[in-house]
This record gives C-alpha cells, sequence and structure tokens, in this order.
C-alpha cells in the first residue's frame, strides 16, 4: 500500500514536470492544417477552445522531446513544404537524441475503401521515415504502422475533421 | 454454434420415387429457360443459364401444395418451421419467386411437403413437380433432428436449385465478417440466413479482410492484436490459429486462391506496398508487383491465371491485372479517378470493385477486359464487394447513414437488402463457398 502511494506521488511530480516543460511551446492551431501559409506566431493558438494537442504525447522519463505530426492532402501521400518543414524539426530532434526510437503511424480520413486506406495510410509513414533517413536517421530507429481510417483524430465528417485526419504520427517508443 | 455440414441430414430414396430421367429433367429446364430469359440472340435456346431480371422478380414460379396427408399436430411446428426456412432460401437464392396461390398463379413447379415423426427424428417429404405435366421432377426424404430443421431446409434448398437450373445453391453457405468498434472489434461467422452465429477472435482488436479457403475449413485474416499487423489463419473446425505473415510493415488483403494452396496479399517489407503470393505451407513465396506507389488488395481470377488488384501507378487508384509471372500488368478500368477493391466473380466473367462518383463511393462492375462498366449501388459510402459462390450475388458493407451494415443485391444491382443487423458496425463481409456439391443423381424407382 506504502509502495502504491510512493508510485503514485512519483508519477504526479512526473506529470507535473512535463506539464511544466511543454509550456515553451504553444500547441499548434489545428485549423490551420491544409491551408497555404498556415505558420502561427507563438501563442497565437492560445485562444480559448483551442484544445486539440497535435504533439506527440511525452514519454514519461524518456527526455523531453517534441515530434510533430504532419499533413497530406486527400488521397495523397507526397510531402508538401509544411510536411517538410515539420519533418525537418523533427529530424533535427532525433539527431540531437541518438537514443530515441520512433514508430511512424499512417493515418487516413474515412473517405474511400479501409483496404486502400490502409495502403495509404503506410506510404504516409514511409514518405515520413523516407525523409528521415535521407536527412541521416538511422533506417533501424524508425518502424512504421498504417491504421489507415481506424484511428481518425476527429471523428466529424467534414473537411476540417477530414484534414485533421490524414496524419502521420511520431510515436516515441 | 457452427453446425457442421450436413451433420444431422440423410437423404433417403423414397421408395415409390417417380421414375425420373436426367433427359427430362434437362428438357424442362430448357423449356424454362426457353420461357423465361430475356433472349437477345436467336439460338439461346441452348443457353440454360437463369437471371433475375432487372426488377429483381425471380424467373421461376414456385407453388407450395398443400400437404399430401395430414400434418400430425405434435410436428405441425416443425413443419410450419422448415417451410418458412426452405421459402426464405428459394427466394435468396434469386431465381424463384413464391406464388400465394399454387392453383391460380400459374406456377411452372409445385412442391409439395409431408412432415413426419420417424423414431427420434423427423422426416421431410419432398415432391417437387412440373406443374403444367403433372410429373414428378424429383420425390425424396429427408431426415433431421428438430435442432437440425434448418440444415434439411437449406439442403432442400439447394437440391431445389439444382433440379431447375443446373447450378450449385447458397442456401448452405456462410458469411464471415467484422463487427465492433473501431479498434476492438472481432471477427464472426454466420449461417447466410443469419443463423448460427460464433465469434471467432477472442481479443478486441483491429480486424480485416476475412478470406476463406475454398473447403470452407479456414479463415485467413488481418489482426492488429500483438500491436503490428500481422495475417493469421484460423481453423474452424479444430479452433487453432497460425500466425501465416508477420513482416515488418504492413501485412494485408489476404486473399486464399481458387484451388487453395497459396494466399495472395500486400505486403510493404520491400519499401512500399506490393502483391505477394505466398503458399499456404509458408515454403514459397513470390513478389507480383514493381512500382514503388501502391499495390494492393489481390484478388484471384477463378482459374488462378491472374490476380487483379488495385494501383496508383497512373497517378490515381485504378484496377489492374496481372498474371503469376509479375509480367506486364494491364489495365483494366479507365473511368473515374479512384477505383480500388476488386472482387473477382467466381465464374470470372465480372470484377466488382468500389469507384468514386460525386463524393460518394459506389460498387461497380467491369468485366475483365474493361469494356464495360455498371454501377450498382446509388447513394452512401459502399465498399468490400464479395461474391456468392454461385456468381448471383455481391454482398458489400454500407456507410450510408442510419443504414450502414451489410447488404446482399443481385449481381445486375436490384434486389437489395440489408442483413445482420444485431452487432455493430457489421462491415467486410466474405462469403464462403458451397461446403458440399449438390449431384442429385435422378432416382430411380
Amino acid at each position: 500500500m506504502r509502495l502504491l502511494l510512493v508510485l503514485v506521488l512519483v508519477l504526479c511530480v512526473a506529470v507535473m514536470v512535463g506539464c511544466g516543460g511543454k509550456k515553451a511551446r504553444p500547441p499548434e492551431d489545428i485549423d490551420e492544417i491544409g491551408e497555404q501559409g498556415g505558420a502561427k506566431m507563438p501563442g497565437e493558438g492560445d485562444e480559448p477552445g483551442a484544445t486539440d494537442e497535435p504533439v506527440t504525447p511525452i514519454k514519461p522519463g524518456a527526455d523531453e522531446i517534441e515530434l510533430r505530426r504532419i499533413y497530406f492532402g486527400y488521397d495523397k501521400y507526397n510531402l508538401d513544404n509544411d510536411a517538410i518543414t515539420t519533418l525537418a524539426g523533427n529530424a533535427a530532434v532525433l539527431m540531437d537524441n541518438p537514443s530515441v526510437k520512433i514508430r511512424i503511424e499512417g493515418h487516413c480520413d474515412d473517405r474511400g475503401t479501409e483496404n486502400y486506406n490502409l495502403a495509404l495510410g503506410e506510404k504516409r509513414a514511409l514518405a515520413a521515415r523516407d525523409y528521415l533517413v535521407n536527412f541521416g536517421i538511422a533506417q533501424s530507429r524508425i518502424s512504421v504502422i498504417s491504421y489507415g481510417e481506424e484511428r481518425p483524430l476527429d471523428p466529424a465528417e467534414n473537411e476540417k475533421a477530414w484534414a485533421k485526419n490524414r496524419r502521420s504520427e511520431f510515436d516515441i517508443r | 454454434m457452427r453446425p457442421s455440414a450436413n451433420a444431422h441430414v440423410s437423404v433417403h430414396a423414397a421408395t415409390h420415387a417417380a421414375v425420373h430421367t436426367g433427359a427430362a429433367a434437362l428438357a424442362l429446364i430448357a423449356a424454362l429457360a426457353a420461357a423465361l430469359v430475356f433472349a437477345p440472340a436467336a439460338g439461346a435456346q441452348t443457353d440454360v443459364r437463369l437471371r433475375v431480371t432487372a426488377e429483381g422478380r425471380s424467373a421461376i414460379r414456385i407453388g407450395f401444395l398443400e400437404p399430401e396427408k395430414e400434418i400430425d399436430e405434435t410436428v405441425a411446428g416443425y413443419h410450419e418451421e422448415f417451410l418458412g426456412i426452405l421459402k426464405d432460401d428459394l427466394e435468396m437464392s434469386g431465381y424463384f419467386e413464391i406464388v400465394k396461390d399454387p392453383e391460380k398463379d400459374e406456377p411452372h413447379a409445385l412442391v409439395g411437403t409431408v412432415t413426419e415423426s420417424r423414431s427420434q427424428e423427423l422426416s421431410f417429404g419432398i415432391n417437387l413437380q412440373d406443374r403444367v405435366s403433372s410429373q414428378s421432377i424429383f420425390r425424396r426424404k429427408y431426415a433431421g433432428a428438430t435442432d437440425g430443421i434448418a440444415m434439411v431446409a437449406h439442403v432442400v434448398a439447394d437440391d431445389i436449385v439444382y433440379a431447375l437450373t443446373g447450378r450449385q445453391g447458397i442456401a448452405n453457405t456462410q458469411m464471415a465478417f467484422v463487427a465492433g468498434a473501431r479498434g476492438e472489434a472481432s471477427l464472426y461467422t454466420v449461417h447466410i440466413d443469419g443463423s448460427g452465429l460464433s465469434r471467432i477472435t477472442q481479443t478486441p482488436s483491429i480486424v480485416m479482410n476475412p478470406s476463406w479457403s475454398p473447403d470452407t475449413t479456414r479463415i485467413a485474416y488481418v489482426s492488429y492484436a500483438s500491436g503490428d499487423p500481422a495475417i493469421y489463419v484460423t481453423d474452424l473446425e479444430d479452433k487453432t490459429t497460425v500466425r501465416f505473415s508477420a513482416f515488418q510493415g504492413m501485412n494485408a488483403m489476404p486473399a486464399w486462391s481458387p484451388d487453395g494452396s497459396k494466399i495472395a496479399l500486400t505486403l510493404s517489407k520491400d519499401g512500399n506496398p506490393e502483391v505477394y503470393v505466398i503458399s499456404v505451407d509458408g515454403k514459397t513465396r513470390k513478389r507480383l508487383t514493381r512500382y514503388s506507389g501502391i499495390d494492393c488488395s489481390p484478388t484471384w481470377a477463378p482459374n488462378g491465371f491472374e490476380l487483379a488488384f488495385t494501383t496508383d501507378r497512373t497517378g490515381s487508384p485504378q484496377i489492374y491485372a496481372v498474371d503469376m509471372e509479375g509480367l506486364s500488368p494491364r489495365r483494366i478500368t479507365h473511368e473515374g479517378g479512384y477505383n480500388t477493391s476488386p472482387a473477382w466473380s467466381p465464374e470470372g466473367d465480372l470484377i466488382a470493385y468500389v469507384a468514386g462518383i460525386d463524393g460518394g463511393f459506389q460498387i461497380c462492375t467491369v468485366d475483365p477486359f474493361g469494356i464495360s462498366t455498371s454501377v450498382l449501388t446509388e447513394e452512401g459510402d459502399n465498399e468490400y464487394p464479395n461474391w456468392s459462390p454461385d456468381g448471383m450475388h455481391i454482398i458489400y458493407s454500407s456507410q450510408a447513414r442510419s443504414k450502414s451494415g451489410i447488404y446482399i443485391m443481385n449481381r445486375d444491382g436490384s434486389g437489395k437488402r440489408r442483413i445482420f443487423k444485431d452487432l455493430e458496425n457489421p462491415r467486410s463481409p466474405a462469403w464462403s463457398a458451397q461446403p458440399r456439391k449438390t449431384t442429385l443423381e435422378p432416382l430411380q424407382g
């Protein structure tokens, strides 16, 4: 029982440290995804209601690093300029943290067939992997998985939700 | 409960069976075909293939006669149950219309039935007759236990289909499908009449793409239960499961070959999704596609010579076919910018697929040469087309609002109806082959 209490306390501290660290970087405004020139100034995403947190959750105990999601056009798996900018940032973080291994998840919106979306999600994950490998990240540090349309961020059926769901995520292992 | 085929069914040749020759039966079939098929060309008399009409009405009218002798009250309930299932099966087959009044509605064929109790078993007597000549087409007795009435009815239905059309029926077939919330789904099997639901996978997970072995004893499918996608094969008889394919990356869309010896599938282990064929014993593996984009969703031609698949090598997903050497893939679909999920018909004459049309996704068919296409659904998002083993029906999933579920339609798109409404979000249906061949030797007696 006492052991459990200690464990809970340790976890609480860990969570608090984690939250404190995140403040340095504002959440990205998800509404801008898919639009041209959507780069936001720091602080702009802090308006009330911006509850989406696009940053990959930090693994407790791991070095605090952030890897950002990238987004894709409908039925596309090529990297657009926004995606490349984000990936370059992710690559730099991975270069600075050579012990970190990641799994890249590829996701789709739910239009089209589950089968094709599974392949499309795989290509979205692989596109991100190939960029990182070309950047100099060892392929052995990266695995990929496609979830197709199985794990939408936003289950709504509209353009905004679909844009959010067409993405690759970077899961620290 | 998954009854093994015909476990409690036995067929007894009736000692008083009318003499009946194959030639007479064929003459009847030919006569019906000539009368009913909308023959597009002269000389079609030799074509005994019957098709449902565009309105979804059945081509052959069947009337049920009153029992030849009084049904004992101890078995009257079983008799009604048997008749109900038999009529449902006959209507489902797509060949028949059950008429209300066998006297006035001028059916083509008549069915006489009698149900009796016989030492622990029930006996169902069937007399199928040509109404005009009153000649018996076949007359026999079927035995079954009181808890196996549906199975007997399915056998009788398939025998009637075979006797009147020369084709294998589907009353005894099953469907595998996925149901449950996204990420917490399970694989199920159920008889095509909706009975005998059986859960196959026990760990809720992402589950997709069931594919039956041709002998209906095993199902290959995708599961993420281990955390990564892998293809598993479950033996339905001894309830064992083996991991068939678990390469790095995607292992998806298994398709069992018509001869049962191989499984086509999609793997990304070489850097992007490609179509492979792996022998069921795992000993040989062959890559059939070579393209840096997407190649996926293989489906076998019934002769096993080719696979149709989806590829975006022209910039948008289209259906192609490739031979077993992987040489010179040929393009099949040309219209539209989104054609995926092909399913080759068991007769080989059509490929069903999903086309993106006006923001929706519709089930279509195209001949294997890519000459003529038909759009079979009109609304909503439809996917996973899959053929009945007789090639008469297409089963598919639909995400139409409030009407989501699994649907069956005739091969021309008529007669759509939703089936299996019991479980949450049923999808990814796969129709089993016919577990037994109907032969129905003409009875000599």
